[in-house]
Formats: structure tokens, C-alpha cells, sequence
């Protein structure tokens, strides 16, 4: 073999090695896996994992609710605000944490009804779950 | 060659905009108190030398749908995607994000926007009356400062538990009520929904939900 093509070989593959031995070990190394999370939101994983009781508000159409939907969750969502709120205020509790979540991490709604919870009631411990329902069904799929 | 290779490289994107040309790809809507849903046109125009057809018309809510008078379009043809959005009990800036896919190989994404500001007809301080358990049993009040020019009535406030007392007085006529929730002074844990209705828009009055409670 060419000595210069073995040569070049040999000092990538050292530096493959060595760098690959730095996004191991090295503290500040990127993460490429880490989700990038808006004010408020929360992942599944974390929800799921956390003690917390959790109240799921479901942000979509009220057809979209009743094809499916969180076990637990109640629908509110702007297309019918004070009546849902009502309903809502039935379940909630001060000890509560409240997910907000709609279609997938496109859409606005979870975002606008967790605005609206946070000014109108002045309750916190409430967030809106990244992703969705489209991450919700994803993960129940696995 | 190179050269020429060189410069189809740098004009390749400028060479993908696609045939469907929009006029507008932000709309803003008007509102008027009471409308119960706005209507904008997107007009467009097939301005390459292929027919076009559209594979779907989505929105980022289901608030909004969009109609289409047919789906493909002829070169040099003319047309426009009515796009209706539902107010339902809405507030504040709406950006609707509306997506076009056609089947125009050199770009067959479009998106566009439809901006609605809706204003609040009245400013409330809260929704929630919530007296905590290590809380004293003081009446504790609503503010409703209507937003509109016009005079607007609290024409019923109607409770859903007899032992809240209720009090209102019209601070500012048509314009601005306080409403004094009393719980009562025996300490238990108790809670209650209180309606307000009001006579605006007039085709559609506005009912307003508050809820009680004493833990």
C-alpha cells in the first residue's frame, strides 16, 4: 500500500479515536440528544417520571378529545373557554400539576391555555408538554 | 465547465421558487366585538408554464379551516384559498400558521399567516376566589372593567351555593362593577361557581365563569 495513503489513514483514525475519547469523557462536551425546551414546557419522560399528581388538560378540538386522549385528561381549550373552565375548576387542586398539551409541538393552543390559566386564575405549577399528543402517542407505541 | 458548473450551483435556489405565486403570505383579519369568525382570501397565481395541483391546505388549529374552488391550476391561472377562522371564546393576538403543499416539483411548500387581534371586552383581576386554609374569611372582590365604548349591563349573577354572599356595585355606569364575594364565617371547606351575564355583543351576550372556594 501507498505509504502516504497509510499514513493518512492511521492519523484519522487517531484522531477519530482521541476525539470520540473527548465527547465521552470531557464535562462540556455538546448533547446532541438534549431537547431544547420553550418557558413552561415539560418533557414526557419527566412528567411521567415525576411524584407530582398530575391534572392533564387536553388544549385540542373537542373532536379530537373524543376520538381519544391522556387517561385522566379534561378537555379545555378556547373554542368554548368559560364553560370548559368550570369543568376544569371542578378537578383542579392547588397540589396539582397541571399539563397543557395539544396537537404536537406546532401548535399555539397549549401555549395560549396555560397563558390564560396563569392570568385569569393566578395558579402556578403549570406547563405544556413538549411534543404533545403526537409525542404521547409515539411513546405509547414502543 | 466549471464556471458554468459554478454559477448553476450559487443560482440553484433562486432557480426553486416554485410556479404558485401569492400575493400576500401575512393576512390580518378585522374584528369587531361579537363576530363570531373571520374571513380572508389568499389570492394566488399559477405563473409558470405547468399545471399545478394542490395536495393539501393544513392548519396549525382547528379553529381555523381553509376552502379551495378547485385543486389544480392551470399556466397563467388565477385563484385563491378563503381562509375562515372561528373565534369561539378566543383573546388577545391569533397568528394562524396556514401550510399549502402542491405537487410543483421545484417548490411545493407555501406558508402563509393570518393574524386576528381580538380584544378582551373586559379586564377581570381574577377568575379564582381561593380562601386557603390558614387564610381569615374576609370578602374578597371581583373587578370588571368592560373594555368597549358602549355602556355595558350585568343583567345576572346567579351562584351555584347559597353560602357565598354577593354584593356588587356599579363603580362606573355601563363601565367598570366590583363584585364582593363574602364565604360566610364557619370554616369549612366549601366551594361554588358564579355566573355573570352581561347584555354584550347583543346577538351573543357574554357569560362570564368565576370560581369559590374555601379549602
Amino acid at each position: 500500500m501507498n505509504p502516504f495513503i497509510k499514513e493518512s489513514g492511521l492519523i484519522c483514525l487517531i484522531a477519530l479515536f482521541l476525539s470520540l475519547l473527548t465527547w465521552s469523557f470531557h464535562p462540556g462536551a455538546p448533547d446532541y440528544h438534549k431537547v431544547e425546551l420553550e418557558d413552561g414546557e415539560i418533557l414526557l419522560t419527566t412528567a411521567l417520571q415525576s411524584t407530582d399528581l398530575v391534572l392533564w388538560v387536553d388544549a385540542r378540538s373537542k373532536e379530537n378529545f373524543e376520538l381519544d386522549h391522556i387517561p385522566g385528561a379534561i378537555l379545555l381549550n378556547e373554542d368554548d373557554w368559560e364553560y370548559l373552565l368550570a369543568e376544569f375548576m371542578e378537578k383542579w387542586d392547588p397540589d396539582l400539576k397541571v399539563i397543557v398539551y395539544c396537537d404536537s409541538r406546532l401548535c399555539r393552543a397549549s401555549k395560549n391555555v396555560a397563558q390564560r390559566l396563569q392570568d385569569e386564575l393566578q395558579i402556578n405549577n403549570i406547563y405544556t408538554l413538549h411534543g404533545g399528543w403526537e409525542t404521547w402517542t409515539i411513546e405509547q407505541k414502543r | 465547465m466549471k464556471i458554468i458548473s459554478l454559477v448553476l450551483i450559487i443560482c440553484s435556489p433562486l432557480l426553486l421558487q416554485g410556479q404558485m405565486q401569492f400575493q400576500e403570505i401575512e393576512n390580518q383579519a378585522n374584528y369587531k366585538f361579537g363576530d363570531k369568525e373571520v374571513r380572508r382570501i389568499f389570492k394566488f397565481k399559477n405563473d409558470g408554464d405547468y399545471p399545478v395541483t394542490f395536495n393539501s391546505i393544513t392548519s396549525s388549529c382547528g379553529c381555523t379551516t381553509t376552502s379551495l374552488d378547485k385543486i389544480t391550476y392551470l399556466p397563467g391561472e388565477e385563484g385563491e384559498i378563503e381562509a375562515i377562522f372561528t373565534i369561539g371564546q378566543r383573546e388577545g393576538l391569533q397568528r394562524k400558521k396556514i401550510t399549502v403543499l402542491t405537487d410543483d416539483s421545484d417548490n411545493s411548500r407555501y406558508e402563509m399567516i393570518l393574524e386576528v387581534n381580538i380584544p378582551k371586552i373586559a379586564e377581570i383581576n381574577t377568575r379564582l376566589l381561593y380562601w386557603k386554609k390558614d387564610e381569615s374569611l374576609d370578602p374578597k372582590t371581583i373587578t370588571i372593567d368592560f373594555q368597549p365604548n358602549e355602556p355595558i349591563k350585568i343583567t345576572d349573577l346567579k351562584i351555584s351555593n347559597d353560602s357565598f354572599n354577593l354584593d356588587m356595585d356599579e363603580v362606573l355606569t355601563g363601565k367598570k362593577y366590583i363584585i364582593s364575594v363574602d364565604p360566610g364565617t364557619a370554616r369549612n371547606s366549601k366551594n361554588g361557581n358564579l355566573l355573570v351575564k352581561t347584555d354584550f355583543p347583543k346577538d351573543n351576550p357574554k357569560i362570564y365563569f368565576f370560581h369559590l372556594r374555601v379549602q
